[in-house]
């Protein structure tokens, strides 16, 4: 193991990155790659990092909401208002480009708003098929893939075969390290503690994912093999929005519970993204989107979310599942009855949590998630 | 065996002394005030005096309420949703919902009979149609918390207080003066509106299975009692004294350790 990758500096990393706000982040950012804005793993980062840009995802930071509500309804969820208020507050000038995706109403309605601003150089908005069990929905975001590569060409550099191949490497590894961390976390968890793990999963979506990489394989590198005795923490899957602020995952092991999965948009269903690497790459990154990879803004059948997250659950052995759900969010809310009722005929509990800005709010979030541990623990 | 629980609300602070053979031996509410801490003190000293032992015939101590982490002398911390069906279910076993309503929250819980949560949802960041809500409209009316309840069972009329939010309802019920609307007529709309708001939550966890029991301050409130009743179609089962249900779950639970 090399200093730079020894367990403390690997922390000290990763905090470094993850403690900055996006005006300070600039500054730390690799000087060769352009940074390039995205919200949603629905945008194939390979295809940003192969053009020889930055992929960089807006998480929807901490931000009083001041300008942004000039500009939208109260009825946007907490990523769409605070991403608009960092633009409007001048915290994302170092984005050259920024791409959106064909998700749910607020999403469309913030691309026009953002595009009207003028104030990123570039922008893309990538037309993701809602009906994905369409026979015509696969020629047509394998089209989308080429017209989004002709972009990236355009306006950062050219994407070669054996670049694009290469990133689809990089982030299929990432993915890898990512899941084992995941897997090994669930028995050596006071080192890896859940706000530090948030953080490893923040940092991901902001560093140059070679040393991103290089940081997570050491990471791996240092824990030890055998379990360090948290079996007495409640095994509890989170499913919801993007949601890695250190809140959440720290909350629920304060009160003695363990999230050992989850299907956080930012987080483990971002694992089902992996992309065979022996076929034409652009057709082989269409063709994830058509697997158990699954967003609520889009659709696969009547039963596929159900049935993805129930056997998600089964295999994860969680005794609880927690919706993290961002308010306003109409997908994940439309759905959320039916999971829940298919999730406690299988005999899960469930708890619904609706956030808005991640860091306030945190005393009701500590009373509804302490309460529901105890629901499952021993009395 | 001699345990305690204590229970730290925003509004009030109620402790109970409970043996495992002889039960309840003593309790005490006091105000919370500006300090949660003094009050759990004070608290937790006045249920000993009335049950008329020494603090160290107390084995263990469990300690509830949104400020429960602040009882430094508590052995185990627990939320009031579970503390509150402990209490239930050892007064009424038969029951399979609880409704609470205190100073801040509102609270609806399933249960086994067993002591067990089966379900529970609570208000959000918004005190709509709990104990504070009454006592802003209490203060709009100029009338005394305690007669709200008595005095709305004597409404002629039926009217709607349209918005639940404790803000914009206040102007309602002071344009509902304005228009020299009887103050007996506001306080069943009042109360009304926050039986309709305890039933949003209930509806969110599943059917209401009776028999329904409720705790918390409000359910000295006759006129809520009532509403809820009404609209339910149930009878409600309310303890003598409803405001020390969770400290008794907690006392039950420290118990349970010993």
């Amino acid at each position: 193991m090399t200093k730079q990758t020894s367990p403390n500096n690997i922390r000290k990393e990763i905090e470094d990155i993850t403690s900055r706000s996006y005006r300070d982040i600039a500054s730390v950012l690799p000087k060769d790659r352009m940074p390039i804005g995205f919200f949603c793993p629905l945008v194939p980062e390979e295809l940003i990092h192969a053009a020889g840009a930055l992929p960089f995802r807006l998480m929807g930071t901490s931000v009083p909401i001041t300008h942004a509500q000039a500009h939208l309804p109260p009825y946007c969820c907490h990523l769409v208002k605070a991403s608009l208020e960092s633009l409007l507050q001048g915290e994302l000038h170092f984005l050259r480009g920024i791409v959106f995706c064909q998700t749910c109403d607020s999403m469309q309605g913030l691309s026009d708003i953002w595009a009207r601003q003028g104030i990123v150089p570039s922008q893309f908005n990538l037309m993701i098929p809602t009906h994905l069990d369409s026979e015509h929905a696969r020629p047509y975001l394998r089209a989308e893939m080429e017209r989004f590569k002709y972009f990236l060409e355009s306006n950062v550099g050219k994407i070669s075969l054996r670049k694009l191949k290469d990133s689809i490497r990089l982030f299929n590894h990432i993915r890898e390290r990512l899941s084992e961390i995941y897997s090994l976390r669930r028995t050596l968890s006071a080192r890896i503690p859940g706000a530090y793990f948030a953080r490893i999963i923040r940092a991901g979506y902001w560093m140059d994912r070679i040393r991103y990489l290089e940081l997570l394989e050491g990471l791996v590198d240092s824990l030890p093999k055998q379990t360090e005795g948290s079996d007495s923490l409640i095994p509890i899957y989170l499913t919801g929005n993007m949601a890695h602020a250190d809140t959440y995952f720290s909350l629920i092991e304060d009160a003695g519970a363990i999230v050992v999965r989850d299907d956080l948009c930012s987080g483990a269903r971002t694992f089902r993204l992996m992309v065979a690497e022996d076929r034409d790459p652009l057709e082989a990154l269409t063709e994830r989107y058509f697997q158990s990879f699954f967003c609520p803004t889009k659709y696969l059948g009547p039963q596929a979310h159900r049935d993805i997250l129930l056997q998600e659950v089964a295999d994860s052995k969680a005794q609880g599942v927690i919706f993290l759900l961002y308010k306003y969010c109409e997908a994940c809310f439309f759905d959320y009855p039916d999971l829940k009722s298919a999730l406690e005929a299988k005999g899960i509990s469930t708890l619904l949590l609706e956030v808005e800005d991640p860091v306030q709010s945190k005393e009701q979030l500590k009373i509804r998630i302490q309460a529901f541990v105890e629901m499952l623990s021993p009395l | 065996m001699i345990a305690a629980g204590i229970d730290i609300g925003s509004l009030s602070t109620e402790a109970i002394v409970f043996d495992n053979e002889k039960g309840i031996l003593g309790y005490s509410i006091v105000l919370t005030g500006g300090s949660s801490k003094e009050a759990s003190r004070v608290s937790l000293k006045q249920a000993i005096g009335s049950a008329n032992i020494t603090r160290d015939q107390i084995k263990r101590i469990v300690s509830t309420g949104c400020a429960r982490e602040i009882a430094e002398f508590a052995d185990r911390k627990i939320t009031e949703i579970t503390c509150i069906a402990k209490g239930v279910s050892h007064l009424f076993p038969e029951c399979r919902t609880i409704i609470d309503i205190g100073g801040q929250d509102t609270k609806v819980i399933r249960v086994d009979g067993k002591g067990r949560v089966l379900e529970f949802d609570m208000n959000d960041k918004c005190a709509a149609g709990t104990g504070r809500f009454l006592e802003v409209m209490a203060k709009a009316l100029t009338i005394g918390l305690d007669e709200m309840g008595e005095q709305s069972l004597r409404y002629r009329n039926d009217l709607a207080i349209s918005s639940i939010c404790t803000v914009f309802a206040e102007s309602e019920v002071v344009s509902l003066v304005s228009e020299g609307r009887q103050v007996e007529d506001i306080l069943h709309a009042i109360h009304n509106a926050v039986a309709d708001r305890t039933l949003g939550l209930l509806e969110r966890i599943g059917a209401v299975e009776p028999p329904v029991a409720m705790t918390g301050g409000v359910a000295k409130n006759i006129g809520v009692v009532k509403a809820l009743e009404e609209k339910l179609k149930t009878p409600l089962a309310i303890y003598a004294e409803p405001q020390i249900v969770g400290s008794l779950g907690a006392a039950l639970l420290a118990l349970n350790g010993l």
